[in-house]
């Protein structure tokens, strides 16, 4: 090798070691961004917090309970809100997609949740006030958390699976710093309750 | 005439005492909407002030905690109120606000510190890195001077070898 090649191997080494040296520097001054997606989880789980023995069938004034979880993936920490809102069969969950429901929130869930974490909550619930006339069932309350909501909800019977069906869902809200206000993230989850007609007095 | 005038008067008495009520009961509906959207604004106040904290690098993991709390109490709130039980509603707006209070104030000082520590680090690694690279190309450059003048010194007696020859 001659002395110019030399050179040139002497700078790249001092050029090499300098970045090396000036790496914790540089990483502090443009940190890495995260390239992973963002995205938050919302469920439903049965009694025994699985993915099964929901409490589908449903006496009158007898509990049930499920549990209910979010987990934050957004890369930041979060505000959610969780509307909890009945619906029956012949009710619209929204008119388009995106949209929340327009029926009125029963009772609701606020949660904070840093980046990476996890919240679940036990939901119980009773159906009261029942009532049977002819093909339609009424339910006059439903009991959330101890709380007595009056609904005055009827449903008609369903000669297929033979069964008098409403419906409990739950709206993910997320709050935005931008617009200052729950902005709804189309995502919800639900489930189907068999409510039993009660039994007629002897 | 006596009893007719006497009926009057108590329809209008009844008439008027029932329509004050309804005027207080919705005053009252008001305020605690107007409360619970208070509580409501301050709560995201609190959340953002620490949003910002942990952006600053802060650990939050406890004012989350205190924030999911307030957050329980708030729908515990705006449920009451939905059904009708005011007071109740007013009373856990009340305890939301002690802790969402307390939270904000928090948050805004462990933003402060934070922000502060990280100036501190930043300057620390870019003075040392700074420092450290001034010392690699020194250390280089004076490399390179030395061995370029062993070499030179190396190449002139090779000739001085030949001519002697």
């Amino acid at each position: 090798m001659n002395l110019e090649e030399y050179r040139t191997l002497f700078l790249i080494t001092t050029i090499s070691l300098s970045l090396i040296v000036a790496a914790p520097a540089l990483y502090k001054v443009f940190p890495s961004q995260d390239a992973s997606e963002d995205f938050v989880e919302l469920w439903l789980l049965g009694s025994d917090h699985m993915i099964q023995n929901y409490p589908v069938d449903v006496e009158t004034d007898q509990t049930n309970t499920f549990y209910l979880g979010v987990n934050n993936r957004m890369g930041s920490p979060e505000h959610y809100k969780i509307a909890i809102k009945m619906r029956t069969p012949t009710q619209a969950l929204s008119d388009e997609s995106g949209v929340p429901s327009s029926l009125p929130v029963l009772n609701e869930y606020r949660v904070f949740l840093d980046n990476n974490d996890a919240w679940e909550s036990t939901v119980t619930f009773q159906v009261k006030d029942v009532s049977e006339n002819g093909e339609t069932l009424s339910a006059g309350t439903i009991r959330i958390n101890g709380l007595d909501f009056p609904v005055d909800a009827s449903t008609n019977w369903d000669s297929e699976d033979k069964a008098y069906y409403f419906q409990l869902f739950f709206e993910l809200w997320q709050y935005d710093t931008t617009v200052k206000d729950f902005v709804y993230t189309d995502q919800f989850v639900y489930i189907w309750l068999n409510v039993a007609a009660p039994l007629a007095a002897a | 005439m006596a009893v007719g005038s006497k009926l009057l008067f108590s329809s209008l008495l009844v008439l008027v005492i029932i329509s004050n009520s309804i005027v207080l009961t919705n005053a009252a509906n008001d305020n605690v909407t107007t409360l619970l959207n208070e509580t409501e604004e301050l709560s995201t106040t609190a959340y953002t002030a620490v949003v910002e904290a942990k952006q600053a690098g802060a650990n939050v993991s406890t004012l989350i905690d205190e924030l999911n709390i307030a957050g329980e109490y708030l729908a515990e709130a705006y449920a009451l109120n939905r059904l009708g039980f005011s007071e109740s509603a007013v009373n856990y707006v009340n305890l939301c606000q002690n802790i969402v209070n307390t939270v904000k104030q928090q948050a805004d000082e462990l933003r402060d510190e934070a922000k502060t520590s990280t100036e501190n680090d930043l300057m620390v690694t870019v003075i040392g890195s700074g420092a450290g690279v001034v010392v690699v190309i020194a250390v280089c450059s004076f490399s390179w001077h030395i061995f370029k003048r062993n070499k030179y010194r190396t190449r002139i007696s090779k000739k001085l070898e030949v001519n002697k020859r």
